[in-house]
């Protein structure tokens, strides 16, 4: 059954439910998103998975009649953390519905899932604990999301549906209550990733859907169904022609009464994008700052379409057959800032914000020049045997080549000081100079959607340390030896290869020359590095 | 280079740079700067000129400098070896070189041992022994073929020190010290140094002197020369003197001899010797045989010999010097 005729199929039930004013009287929602890049061993970190909470939690927050203080963000925490705020919420839950209110809780969770179990770094929570909990929860309306791989397993039971639209035959009370479980793959289905959209297909298409673009209806409000129908189509589409193949969300619900749920409206919400109804039809692209994918348009040759998007500054892009149409939009503060076709230009594809199969980044190379301030962290150290030193250095690295996300670098540095030795009051000045070969190994993590990463790891250093005396009576003295090393750092991406960096190393010595001293240092540098 | 030494190189290089090697130490400098360099005793005639018509005396001075800072220079060429290379074990305050080969004797060894005694952060003295063994002999083998001490005064760099240069016990233990021509009749030398600018460290130094350095030579009972002495001192306004005695048995008389000339000068270069002697019973004890004056281009400006009273000059009232 194709998705059009779900829909038309669908559409008429829709009609009869009761939409329910997410802002109405008496309703209280509230939200727990949490996101997990790590999935403990044997799984690979994820690049979005907190990106695509956050982005949830914005949209919920803006549109989604969840106020800021009943919407907790978790991220990167154990199983245990979400549980306890879960417990938590519930408890809140409670107390509102003491005072009357009927309430909604939305449980969201992106991040790794096997054999089961949803992954929050090394701790699991079970899938089935998960359900028993939603199923008998507090609030009357549960809606779980889950955007991880083989999420579907939860929806194997009853209820369990790979369609694109919901077809609910609730009947009864008009005050619906119950259970809704969306999941972003199937049992047996990786749940995809993608570098151009900056998170996962469905996560993005979901929030893409609760911004505006979902609303079929046009009644500047999307419901659950019309959110998951969008989310649905979207998700399928793009995955299908992928190497892990096509990714089919899913969904069940258990629900009693008849209103289908607003999830959020964009009316509410004066601020974002209109695309009126004379505009051309096609995919509009709205890419916020950073070059990420904020949201998208599906415009049709007839109707119009209102995405709430906060303030900010957008491009728009539209794709044709042999160019792109685009443009600057400046969201002011509760302005709703309209698509004029004649304020696009054309522009190469090369501009093209490229959506497509999921990329697994390959060994990618680097050159980098900086400076290296070095001193150690024993003052007799520092003022007798090696004084603070500025280097010069070179670094090699290669990325994704050991595994997703990890560095492994080679670097040279060489420097000097000008020093000065004071034995039983003689002061005896000298030329300090060092030479330093090292290797490092550190895994990266983005911070954001921006160009910031940070990064820490170890590195195990090679120094050759000499010194000539201005008093050529006493001889050259060196000193060589290995030292390992802590290292972390922020990278800045400048613009397409050009990296802005930052990093700090703490690194034991062994001197054993006039004796057996452990001795520590530290290394400050900034530089500039090439991306090949 | 095979590869083999290729191999070897790179696992060597490996296992210094893994352990840790080198010769970076603050205390070594210590040891290095408590050996006493060539220019810490070597004499500096103020104005030195060499010229045919140089007064006769001024020669013999200039002479007795040369003579004196060749013998620091072979006193020192002992430890300078040293100065050079990173000691071949460190053991708390001790430094110990060697043992190498005796170059000289091929069935001899060497070695130098410092020790350090750190009695305060600006006071170092150290005790040195440069010692010769017989290869395969143990630890009670070593005989000691110099002895020195240093101490610092104020700083590493001015301080006072010892040398006794004793051939005669390793002479006694079997080392051919004898197959150096120079050193057939030597029985030992002492020298003191005192570079501290007091002048208080070395019996018979003047107080306030700038540097001081005296050696005493004590040669064998039946050699000619029996001993030797020089003194050299220059005072902290460059004037300066150096005195010279030698006691033996005249070759032309084989009596005992014991003569001395005491040379000074000051800064401009103009100066004194005096050329006195004790050749009893012939002459009273304590003649004055000569005197010289030069000027500061060390022509003579006044000479007078015992046996042919005054050659140049009328009286010793133009001397720079009393």
């Amino acid at each position: 059954m194709s998705f059009l005729r779900l829909v038309a199929r669908a559409g008429p039930l829709l009609a009869l439910l009761f939409v329910a004013d997410a802002q109405a009287a008496g309703q209280r929602r509230f939200a727990l998103i949490a996101g997990n890049d790590q999935g403990g061993a044997d799984t690979r970190p994820l690049r979005y998975a907190t990106e695509d909470a956050r982005k949830m939690h914005a949209v919920l927050t803006q549109v989604g009649g969840v106020a800021p203080g009943d919407a907790l963000l978790v991220l990167n925490q154990s199983a245990q953390d979400v549980w306890r705020s879960l417990s938590g919420l519930e408890a809140r839950i409670a107390e509102a519905r003491m005072h009357g209110d009927r309430t909604i809780l939305i449980f969201y969770f992106s991040g790794h899932a096997k054999d089961g179990e949803l992954r929050f770094g090394e701790s699991r929570l079970r899938l089935d604990d998960l359900k028993a909990r939603l199923s008998s929860g507090v609030a009357d309306i549960r809606i779980g999301i889950i955007d991880s791989c083989r999420s579907g397993l939860v929806n194997r039971t009853k209820g369990a549906r790979r369609a694109p639209a919901f077809e609910i035959e609730a009947a009864g009370s008009q005050e619906t209550r119950g259970l809704v479980l969306l999941t972003s793959a199937s049992g047996d289905e990786d749940a995809q990733e993608s570098d151009d959209i900056g998170g996962s297909y469905f996560s993005h298409y979901l929030v893409s859907g609760l911004r505006g673009d979902a609303d079929r209806s046009r009644d500047r409000r999307v419901s659950l169904s019309e959110a998951y129908a969008y989310a649905y189509a979207r998700t399928v589409a793009d995955t299908a022609e992928s190497a892990a193949g096509a990714q089919h969300p899913t969904f069940s619900y258990d629900l009693k009464g008849n209103a289908d749920l607003v999830l959020t409206d964009i009316a509410s919400r004066r601020e974002g994008v209109y695309v009126p109804g004379d505009a051309p039809a096609g995919t509009y692209y709205i890419v916020d700052s950073n070059g990420f994918i904020a949201a998208e348009v599906q415009k049709s040759e007839e109707g119009d379409r209102q995405l709430a998007l906060p303030a900010g500054h957008y491009h728009v892009r539209r794709r044709l057959a042999d160019r792109l149409r685009i443009g600057d939009l400046q969201i002011a503060p509760g302005q709703v800032v309209t698509v004029e076709e004649s304020r696009l230009h054309d522009a190469p594809f090369s501009d093209d914000p490229v959506k497509g199969v999921p990329r697994e980044p390959g060994a990618q190379l680097s050159l980098a020049l900086g400076g290296v301030m070095q001193s150690f962290f024993d003052g007799p150290t520092r003022d007798s045997l090696f004084p603070p030193s500025a280097l010069l250095a070179v670094d090699f690295e290669v990325r994704n080549f050991l595994r997703r996300d990890w560095m492994w670098g080679f670097d040279l540095a060489s420097g000097g000081a000008k020093g000065n030795l004071d034995r039983y009051g003689t002061a005896l000045p000298f030329r300090f100079s060092e030479l330093t070969l090292g290797t490092t190994i550190a895994p990266e993590w983005r911070l954001g959607r921006g160009g910031l990463s940070t990064f820490g790891g170890v590195r195990l250093g090679f120094v050759l340390m000499s010194r000539k005396f201005d008093d050529r009576t006493i001889p050259d003295q060196f000193f060589a030896t290995f030292t390992p090393g802590l290292v972390a750092g922020l990278r800045y991406q400048l613009a397409d290869s050009f990296v802005l960096f930052g990093r700090g190393r703490v690194h034991y010595l062994l001197y054993n020359i006039d004796e057996n001293r452990s001795l520590g240092y530290w290394e400050l540098s900034a530089g500039l590095a090439y991306d090949f | 280079m095979t590869s083999r030494q290729i191999r070897t190189g790179i696992y060597a290089a490996l296992l210094c740079a893994g352990l840790g090697c080198g010769n970076y130490s603050n205390d070594d400098v210590d040891f290095q700067l408590a050996l006493p360099d060539q220019a810490d005793m070597e004499a500096k005639l103020q104005g030195s000129v060499n010229r045919a018509d140089s007064a006769e005396y001024y020669r013999a001075t200039r002479a007795a400098v040369l003579q004196f800072n060749s013998l620091v220079f072979n006193l020192t060429a002992f430890i300078e070896t040293v100065r050079g290379y990173t000691p071949t074990s460190r053991n708390g305050n001790e430094r110990t070189w060697g043992p190498f080969p005796d170059g000289s004797h091929p069935d001899w060894e060497m070695r130098v041992v410092m020790r350090r005694s750190t009695e305060s952060a600006t006071l170092l003295h150290m005790d040195y022994w440069v010692q010769v063994r017989q290869i395969g002999q143990g630890e009670s083998g070593w005989a000691s073929i110099l002895t020195g001490q240093y101490t610092s005064q104020g700083s590493a760099r001015t301080g006072d020190g010892k040398i006794h240069f004793d051939v005669q016990s390793p002479r006694l233990a079997g080392y051919p010290v004898d197959s150096d021509p120079g050193l057939v009749e030597l029985d030992h030398l002492d020298v003191c140094y005192d570079k501290s600018g007091d002048g208080t460290h070395c019996a018979g130094s003047t107080v306030g002197a700038a540097a001081h350095v005296d050696m005493q030579i004590t040669n064998l009972p039946l050699a000619d020369t029996r001993s030797a002495s020089y003194v050299y001192e220059v005072a902290q306004d460059n004037s300066g003197h150096m005195q010279f005695d030698w006691q033996g048995t005249s070759k032309d008389t084989g009596l005992q001899v014991k003569a001395t000339m005491v040379s000074r000068w000051i800064a401009t270069g103009e100066g004194r010797a005096d050329l006195i002697a004790d050749l009893t019973p012939n002459l009273p004890r304590q003649t004055t045989l000569g005197t010289d004056c030069w000027g500061a281009d060390t022509v003579a400006t006044y000479s007078y010999r015992v046996d042919k009273g005054v050659g140049v000059g009328v009286d010793a009232t133009v001397c720079a010097l009393p």
